[in-house]
């Protein structure tokens, strides 16, 4: 026992430096989370009915100076989002000036030995002139009635269609915008911009209530009468004849034209939750925004009427 | 209201127990040591916090519309491992769908007017994203949709995004834009093709790891 022979460990020191890759080459982590959004648009619908038993469109022939015609249209929301307001304009014009066809004689229509004092020569304006449009609010709103609320009186026809279609460009469009602006009730007259943008009398209801312009909810309903009359006027000197009326000019002469009526969105709003879900369709977990059924739900009334 | 997918944990309980033997085997003497190793994964776990209202459901707008949602995104209750980064992407959800013409522009303005594409529908919708009040990017939600994956952290590759603690809150501001033109002749506005149209789009939110790295004995052992 004496040789002690000490055995040399092999000291292994066992500090191992292990390299531990969290993720590294062995494995990648990663974690994913994931949302649904839905976005809907709502639809704008207007529709036009006859009010009762009347035709809801002027087909007037034979007339006479003197004679008018009422018509009642009745003006319905048939889509999910309010209309702030209707506006009425006019497009499409065709006129027949009897017995001429550019300013020439039409011999095809008017044989030759009529009697020139019964037709001659004029323009379409000229002949929408001799009318006037009366516009009123008569309708009911649902649950109630409602007072007749005369919109427009006795505007020239020929002034109207100046100002509110897109097709007349003339130099006297603003003079005739003015001209109508100035002789519609209260607000319900819309510029838009200037004479080169879309004009048109609003023809819903503008009070300032849940019932304004013509909404889904409530469930509303505007009746508007139109009266077309043609004036009877007493000038006289038609073919330089001072016995004979210068309305004679227009007889046989026939123009038509498009009524259109343009339904207009309230502004955009703030979506928030208290404007999803009152329960009008569905309990609100779809999402729809129900207070765009309403009046006044973008802007306040009528902002942009002058 | 978020929905929760948790990575599982594989922990990794390693108990190496190696044998050191010292010497030959014609040695009487000999000795054995131990070490004791462990290694433990980290968890790296995305949540939406409880702010969060990215998850909309929004019908019947009108042009002009508008709202303001809120992102928030946290670390899970677990987590201990830093995000890199966080890779948006947002696809529409299939068979939501569907072209309509409600007001029959087709034939009331003429043929291909009431047509349009789900794309042309999300570009009508202007998104501005921004943080503690600044934008950080704005857009149409068609230029969202289908889109690679995007980063959000603004951060590179060696820099955490999201380190654990931290959460992230984003203000996504979204409007039904209003645009009035009209189409030509007519008295119709080019929007009214859009109208009744719905589309639903899944954005999914993909946190990723840092980058491996030496890490020393000790560091965050338990």
């Amino acid at each position: 026992m004496s040789i002690k022979k000490k055995m040399t460990m092999g000291a292994l020191s066992a500090t191992m430096g292990l390299s531990l890759l969290a993720g590294g080459t062995f494995a990648l982590v990663n974690d994913i989370e994931t949302t649904e959004a839905a976005l809907g648009a709502g639809t704008l619908d207007l529709e036009l009915r006859p009010d009762g038993e009347t035709q809801h469109n002027f087909k007037l022939g034979n007339l006479k100076p003197g004679d008018f015609s009422k018509v009642r249209v009745d003006l319905q929301n048939h889509g999910t989002l309010a209309i702030k307001d209707v506006l009425l304009g006019m497009d499409n014009l065709n006129f027949d000036d009897w017995g001429f066809e550019n300013n020439e004689r039409y011999y095809e229509e008017v044989p030759e030995g009529t009697d020139r004092d019964v037709f001659g020569p004029n323009t379409a304006l000229e002949y929408l002139d001799q009318f006037a449009i009366t516009a009123a609010v008569v309708g009911y709103e649902e649950g109630g009635t409602y007072d007749k609320n005369i919109i427009a009186e006795d505007i020239s026809l020929a002034d109207f269609y100046k100002a509110t279609s897109l097709e007349y460009t003339g130099a006297d469009k603003q003079d005739a915008i003015d001209t109508v602006a100035a002789s519609v009730n209260g607000l319900s007259y819309v510029k838009d911009g200037d004479a080169n943008g879309v004009n048109g009398m609003n023809v819903s209801t503008i009070d300032e209530n849940e019932w304004y312009g013509v909404t889904v909810n409530p469930n509303d309903h505007d009746v508007l009468e139109l009266t077309i009359e043609y004036i009877s006027s007493e000038e006289k000197g038609h073919n330089e004849n001072s016995d004979l009326y210068l309305q004679n000019k227009f007889n046989g002469d026939s123009a038509d034209f498009d009524l259109v009526f343009e339904a207009r969105q309230w502004g955009g709003q703030e979506v928030t939750e208290d404007d999803i879900g009152d329960g009008k369709k569905g309990s609100g977990e779809d999402g729809y925004v129900e207070t765009n059924e309403r009046a006044n739900n973008g802007d306040s009334y009528g902002p942009d009427y002058q | 209201m978020s929905m929760k997918k948790k990575m599982g944990t594989s922990i990794l309980a390693g108990a190496l127990g190696l044998s050191l033997i010292g010497g030959g085997t014609w040695a009487a003497f000999n000795d054995v040591e131990d070490t004791q190793n462990t290694l433990a994964n980290g968890v790296l776990d995305l949540e939406f916090g409880e702010k969060n209202t990215i998850d909309f459901e929004i019908r019947n707008l009108k042009p002009g519309d508008h709202f303001t949602k809120t992102l928030h995104l946290v670390h899970g209750d677990t987590a201990t491992l830093d995000i890199n980064q966080i890779l948006v992407s947002t696809n529409s959800v299939e068979g939501v769908w569907e072209d309509k013409d409600v007001l029959n522009l087709n034939s009331e303005v003429g043929a291909g007017s009431g047509d349009n594409s789900e794309s042309d529908f999300l570009s009508q919708f202007k998104v501005v994203v921004s943080a503690d009040g600044s934008q950080v990017w704005s857009g149409h939600l068609n230029q969202l949709v289908g889109l690679n994956p995007v980063d959000i952290t603004g951060t590179n590759d060696t820099t955490a995004g999201l380190p654990v603690g931290e959460e992230m809150e984003y203000e996504v501001y979204i409007e039904f834009e209003e645009n009035d033109d009209r189409f030509p002749n007519s008295r119709y506005f080019e929007q009214n093709k859009y109208q009744g149209e719905e589309s639903k789009f899944e954005m999914s939110f993909e946190a990723t790891q840092m980058p491996g790295e030496e890490r020393f004995n000790g560091d965050d052992a338990e």
